[in-house]
């Protein structure tokens, strides 16, 4: 009776014990942090401003316009003179190196009618090694790559324009922007289907020059 | 044949019972105290796992490597030494007024205004593989540099030397979290989504931003403080093609 009732103590005590032993130890895990979205108003006067962003824009002649935009880390300034002409529109790109302020011409570009030239807000790549400008012309738009060494691509071009290699590459989508740099080499590209809606993601990789579809959207 | 001696039945008391429930509560006891005092701790979940709450100090590795998307990325070196600090970025002093800090989302677009005065407009990068939440935080601890790692699989993460880090925090958001405004140095793609729930900006923007605001700069870790305290940051909209939770 005697060796019962131990038993019976040792049983509780080890139960006890091992549901509190599982206390311990789910206490001790890890919480994830579980984010719940609340809705959290911005101000009035935030909410109704453009989100539109576009490098820095000075006048300098009647008829010239100069835009600079400094890359991300501050080491390299991209300047695109305009000079509106009779029927034609000249661009100049010219690349500045901030700390030896160096100036080299990176690019001309003579555009007739509404076509147009821009520098997008993440034009340089995020070593600075590569940068790409936006060209508006009457088939659409196109995405000029270059090197910011100012050397000749492997094909001998001085610049890769995505539009072309991607229309190559597939007919199942369409560019719908290309939007900045994933990487170093890395462009994004976002494209639609052909009926319109959003399609799939690539990666353009300027040192093989091939297209990486994506499984996820970059929006 | 010899009989068994007849049971003799001792009834259960509550003595009996009183005497096992102390030694079960004396188990128990015991064993909370060990495990929460000598077994090593757990660590907790936050976006960025090394440098949220194990280590605030200003950490800078040059001649590493850092890991994006599968890929390597090329850290900048970060000399401290002649890192200098511009405190007079965005008019701070010259204006008056409440700073605040607004990002939209939905824009991924950042403002930071100081009174009625917008001081700073740019694109930033939220979270894509982890939703950055919205509400109204409070800059906590600023950082020249820190590493930053988490994720898993493909969207692994190790990234030294992140410049220019300013955690946030609130109520519902704990400091643990890990949560921050900070330069990005292996993307740019600003303007939609790229990170695991921090805000990413172009560094040039997150060096002007780090000057400017509360608390001010007082070394390569800043905390805020009950007189110092942090510039508050209102987080709010949806992320184009974020699924929260």
């Amino acid at each position: 009776m005697i060796l019962t009732r131990e038993l019976e103590t040792i049983s509780f005590i080890l139960i006890a014990s091992i549901i509190c032993l599982f206390v311990v130890f789910y206490l001790r895990q890890p919480k994830q942090f579980q984010y719940k979205q609340v809705i959290t108003p911005l101000p009035h006067f935030i909410s109704d401003r453009s989100p539109t962003l576009i490098p820095t824009t000075v006048p300098v002649a009647s008829r010239s316009v100069v835009t600079s935009w400094i890359s991300s880390d501050g080491a390299e300034k991209l300047t695109m003179k305009t000079t509106q002409n009779l029927k034609s529109t000249t661009y100049v790109f010219m690349l500045t190196n901030i700390s030896t302020n160096t100036e080299k011409t990176l690019f001309t570009q003579i555009l007739h009618g509404e076509s147009t030239m821009s520098i997008p807000f993440n034009a340089f790549s995020s070593d600075d090694s590569y940068i790409f400008l936006k060209e508006t012309l009457n088939d659409g738009n196109h995405y000029l790559v270059f090197k910011t060494s100012g050397e000749p691509f492997a094909n001998g071009e001085n610049d890769l324009d995505v539009t072309p290699l991607f229309i190559a590459y597939t007919s199942s989508y369409t560019i719908n922007d290309v939007t900045g740099w994933a990487s170093p080499t890395l462009l994004v590209v976002n494209t639609k289907n052909q009926n319109g809606s959003t399609g799939s993601s690539f990666w353009f990789d300027t040192t093989s020059q091939r297209f990486i579809q994506l499984a996820t959207l970059f929006e | 044949m010899k009989k068994k001696p007849a049971r003799i039945k001792h009834p259960k008391t509550v003595r009996y019972y009183f005497i096992r429930l102390c030694l079960s509560i004396t188990a128990v006891v015991s064993i909370v105290t060990i495990g929460t005092s000598f077994l090593p701790s757990a660590s907790p979940f936050c976006a960025n796992s090394i440098s949220c709450i194990k280590d605030l100090s200003v950490k800078v590795e040059n001649n590493v490597k850092g890991v994006f998307e599968g890929r390597t990325v090329a850290v900048p070196k970060i000399s401290l030494s002649q890192d200098i600090t511009n405190k007079a970025v965005l008019g701070a002093s010259v204006l008056t007024g409440q700073k605040h800090i607004y990002v939209d989302l939905s824009s991924q677009t950042l403002y930071a205004y100081q009174g009625k005065t917008l001081v700073m407009k740019t694109l930033i990068s939220s979270g894509k593989w982890h939703p950055t939440p919205d509400g109204t935080f409070t800059i906590w601890i600023k950082l020249r540099a820190t590493r930053m790692t988490g994720g898993s699989g493909a969207d692994f993460y190790d990234l030294p030397n992140v410049p220019y880090v300013m955690f946030f925090a609130n109520n519902d958001v704990p400091a643990s979290a890990g949560f921050s405004l900070h330069g990005a140095y292996w993307h740019n793609n600003f303007g939609h989504p790229m990170s695991h729930g921090c805000i990413n900006m172009r560094i040039v923007d997150a060096q002007a931003l780090y000057n400017w605001v509360d608390p001010p700069t007082t070394g390569f870790t800043t905390y805020a403080t009950t007189n110092n305290p942090g510039t508050e940051v209102t987080v709010a909209g949806t992320a184009p093609g974020v699924v929260t939770n």
